[in-house]
C-alpha cells in the first residue's frame, strides 16, 4: 500500500517541477480532485455496497458553504476544505437519515431523488447559490499563509495536491478500522449484522457521513482550482463521474478509484483535446470493464501474465477497430478504407478474446 | 424457576393463516432446550419473533427478565444470539474478521473499539477461532469455506457476541452423519454455561443433546418434558414421531 501512496505523491509532485505549464497544473489539479471524490465514493460503493447517484450533492454543497465562508468570514484558504467537509457532513446527517434506511435499488433511487431536489434548489434560491453564474471566489483575496497568497496557479496546485494526499491517507486509515469491517458486514449480510447488534441503517449512515466529509473536501478542491462553484457542481453528471471513475478503476481495491480517476481525467481532458468522440471511447471502456473486467482496471494486475498479455493485445486490436471508423465518421469521410482496417482488427480482437476465455 | 426465556401466548398470523396460535414456553437458565415439530409447525417463525426479525401479533417475550417483545434485532442482540437455518456469514470478510465483528457486538465492547484496533476484541475473536476449530483458516474469506466450516463459523459468530442465550436453527441441517456428530460435539463444548434453545430435525441429535424438549405442532406447544418422557408421550408419538419411538 505504501507503494501506491509514494506513486501518488511522485505523480502529483514531479510533473510541475519539471514542466512549468499552467495547463498541466490545471490537469493535475482536476485529477487530484477526482481522486478524492472517487475514493470517498468507494467508501459507499465498495465498502458498504451502496450505489449512490447523488454523491455530488455532498461535494457541491460543501463547496457552496466553503465559498460563502471564504467570502464572508475570511477563512484562510488552506483550511477551507475542512469547512466544506464539515458542511457536507451536516448535509449527510439530514439526507442520510432518509436514504440509508434502505440499501440496494431503494437507496439508489432515493439518492437520485435527493440529487434532483438539490439541483432544483440551486436554481430556486439564486441568492445563496448564485443562479446561473454560480458563486465565484478570488482565492488570492484571503489572508496570506506563510507568504503564499494562492493567487499563482502553482501555489493553489500545491495546496490541492497536499489535501489530496492527506485525504487519501485518511481514507486509507478509515478503510482499516473495525468500523469499516462492520460496513463490509452490512454490505454482505444486513440481517446477520443486525443479529449481532449492528443496525444496518445506522452503520450505513456512519459511513455516509465519513464519505460525505471527504466528498466535501473534493468539492472545495475543485472550488480552489477553478474559483467557481455552480449548479454543475451538484448535478447528476458530477455524481456520475465519481461512479464511472470508481467502477472503471475497480471498487474492490483501495487503489482502484485512484486509477479510475486518473483514467477518467485522461479521457475527459486529455483525449477530449484530441478527439470530439471521447465520450464514445469512455462509454466503450466503461462497458468493457463492466462486462469483461468487473474487478476494474486496478484488479487486472491480479490476473496471470499470460492472460493479461493476450487481453492487452485483444484490447489494442479492438481499440484500433473502434477508433479508425469512428474518427473517419466524425471527420465526415465515408470511404471504405477505414472498414478495411477495422474489420480485420475486430476479428483479431475477437479471436484473442476467445483465447483468454479458454485460457482462464 | 429462573427463566432465561419466557414466551407467553405468542400469536403470529400471515394473512389469514395463523402460524402460531398461543405459544407458551419457558427455558430455564443454563439448560439445553430443544424445539421439535413437523415441517410448517412454526419453529423458524418463532425464532424470528424471539430474535426480533418479525413482531408477534399477540403475546409477550421476556429474556432474562427484560421484555423484548417487538424490539428490532439489534436491540435484543445483547440478551440473545442466533444462528440461521440457511448459513449466514459475512462472505466478503475473512473468518477472523467475521468473529471480530461479532465480538464488537458484545455488550462488553466499547464505542472506541469500533474505530481503533483493540487487543481485547482481537483476543476474544482468536479464542472463538480456536474454540470452533478454524484457527488454520483465519485469513480465508468466509465465502470460500466448506459448508460444514461455514456452519461452524455461523455458530462462532453467534457465540462471540457473548449473549447468555443462544438460539440455533437446525445446526446440523445438510450435513452428513459424521459432520453432524462433530457439529453437535462443538455445540455441546462451546455452549457450556450458556442457555441453549435449538431447533433440530435429527432426532438422535435432539435426544442426545437436550435437557428438555418442547414439541410444537400446528402452532402450539403440545408437550414439554425430558427426552425420555417425550419419547414415551402418546400425543407426541401420534402427532409427530410416528414409528420412531417404537
Amino acid at each position: 500500500m505504501l507503494k501506491v501512496f509514494i506513486a501518488l505523491i511522485v505523480a502529483l509532485a514531479l510533473p510541475p517541477l519539471v514542466v512549468d505549464q499552467s495547463w498541466l497544473l490545471a490537469y493535475l489539479a482536476q485529477t487530484a480532485t477526482l481522486i478524492v471524490l472517487a475514493l470517498s465514493y468507494n467508501l459507499l460503493l465498495g465498502e458498504t455496497g451502496l450505489l449512490s447517484f447523488g454523491h455530488a450533492v455532498y461535494s457541491g454543497l460543501g463547496a457552496f458553504a466553503a465559498a460563502h465562508a471564504f467570502a464572508r468570514f475570511g477563512v484562510p484558504l488552506p483550511l477551507l476544505p475542512m469547512i466544506g467537509g464539515c458542511a457536507a457532513m451536516l448535509v449527510a446527517v439530514v439526507f442520510g437519515a432518509i436514504s440509508t434506511q434502505r440499501a440496494g435499488t431503494s437507496f439508489a433511487m432515493i439518492t437520485l431523488g435527493l440529487s434532483e431536489l438539490v439541483a432544483a434548489c440551486v436554481w430556486l434560491v439564486p441568492g445563496w447559490f448564485g443562479g446561473e453564474g454560480g458563486v465565484t471566489i478570488d482565492r488570492a483575496s484571503g489572508p496570506s499563509f506563510f507568504a503564499m497568497t494562492f493567487g499563482p496557479p502553482r501555489e493553489a496546485y500545491a495546496l490541492i495536491a497536499c489535501w489530496c494526499v492527506i485525504s487519501a491517507v485518511a481514507m486509507f486509515a478509515f478503510s482499516r478500522t473495525p468500523m469499516c469491517r462492520l460496513a463490509n458486514a452490512v454490505r454482505d449480510n444486513p440481517a446477520r449484522a443486525a443479529a449481532i447488534g449492528f443496525a444496518p441503517a445506522r452503520v450505513r449512515l456512519h459511513v455516509l457521513i465519513v464519505s460525505a466529509f471527504f466528498a466535501g473536501i473534493a468539492g472545495v478542491l475543485a472550488l480552489i482550482n477553478v474559483e467557481l462553484v455552480s449548479s454543475e457542481s451538484v448535478g447528476l453528471a458530477r455524481s456520475t463521474s465519481a461512479l464511472v471513475a470508481t467502477v472503471i478503476g475497480g471498487a474492490g481495491t483501495f487503489a482502484g478509484p485512484i486509477v479510475g480517476a486518473v483514467l477518467l481525467t485522461f479521457f475527459s481532458v486529455g483525449l477530449a483535446s484530441v478527439s470530439t468522440a471521447w465520450p464514445m471511447y469512455l462509454g466503450l471502456l466503461f462497458m468493457w470493464v463492466v462486462v469483461a473486467a468487473p474487478e476494474g482496471v486496478a484488479g487486472l494486475v491480479r490476473r496471470d501474465a499470460r492472460s493479461l498479455c493476450i487481453g492487452m493485445l485483444s484490447a489494442i486490436a479492438w481499440g484500433v477497430a473502434v477508433v479508425v471508423p469512428v474518427e473517419a465518421l466524425y471527420a465526415g469521410r465515408t470511404d471504405a478504407r477505414a472498414w478495411f482496417i477495422a474489420l480485420p482488427c475486430a476479428l483479431l480482437g475477437l479471436w484473442l478474446a476467445r483465447r483468454t476465455r479458454t485460457a482462464r | 424457576m429462573n427463566a432465561a426465556l419466557e414466551l407467553h401466548g405468542i400469536v403470529k398470523r400471515f394473512g389469514v393463516t395463523r402460524v402460531l396460535r398461543g405459544v407458551d414456553l419457558q427455558v430455564a437458565a443454563g439448560e439445553r432446550h430443544a424445539l421439535i415439530g413437523p415441517n410448517g409447525a412454526g419453529k423458524s417463525t418463532l425464532f424470528d419473533l424471539i430474535s426480533g426479525r418479525t413482531r408477534p401479533d399477540d403475546g409477550r417475550i421476556v429474556a432474562s427478565g427484560i421484555d423484548i417483545t417487538g424490539k428490532p434485532p439489534q436491540r435484543v442482540s445483547r440478551s440473545l444470539a442466533r444462528s440461521f437455518q440457511t448459513t449466514s456469514v459475512f462472505g466478503g470478510l475473512s473468518v477472523f474478521e467475521n468473529l471480530r465483528c461479532a465480538a464488537l457486538g458484545a455488550a462488553s465492547s466499547r464505542l472506541v473499539d469500533r474505530w481503533l484496533p483493540s487487543r481485547r476484541i482481537d483476543e476474544r475473536a482468536h479464542a472463538m477461532l480456536d474454540a470452533i476449530g478454524l484457527a488454520a483458516r483465519a485469513d480465508e474469506l468466509a465465502a470460500r469455506l466448506t459448508y460444514a466450516e461455514q456452519r461452524a463459523l455461523d455458530l462462532g459468530i453467534a457465540l462471540a457476541t457473548d449473549a447468555s442465550l443462544i438460539l440455533l436453527d437446525e445446526p446440523t441441517a445438510g450435513m452428513n452423519r459424521a459432520e453432524a456428530t462433530r457439529a453437535l460435539e462443538l455445540i455441546r463444548a462451546t455452549t457450556e454455561g450458556r442457555t441453549l434453545l435449538v431447533i433440530e430435525h435429527d432426532m438422535d441429535a435432539v435426544f442426545g443433546l437436550a435437557d428438555r424438549i418442547s414439541v410444537l405442532v400446528q402452532g402450539r406447544v403440545i408437550a414439554t418434558d425430558t427426552p425420555a418422557a417425550i419419547r414415551a408421550n402418546r400425543a407426541v408419538q401420534d402427532a409427530y414421531l410416528g414409528g420412531v419411538a417404537s
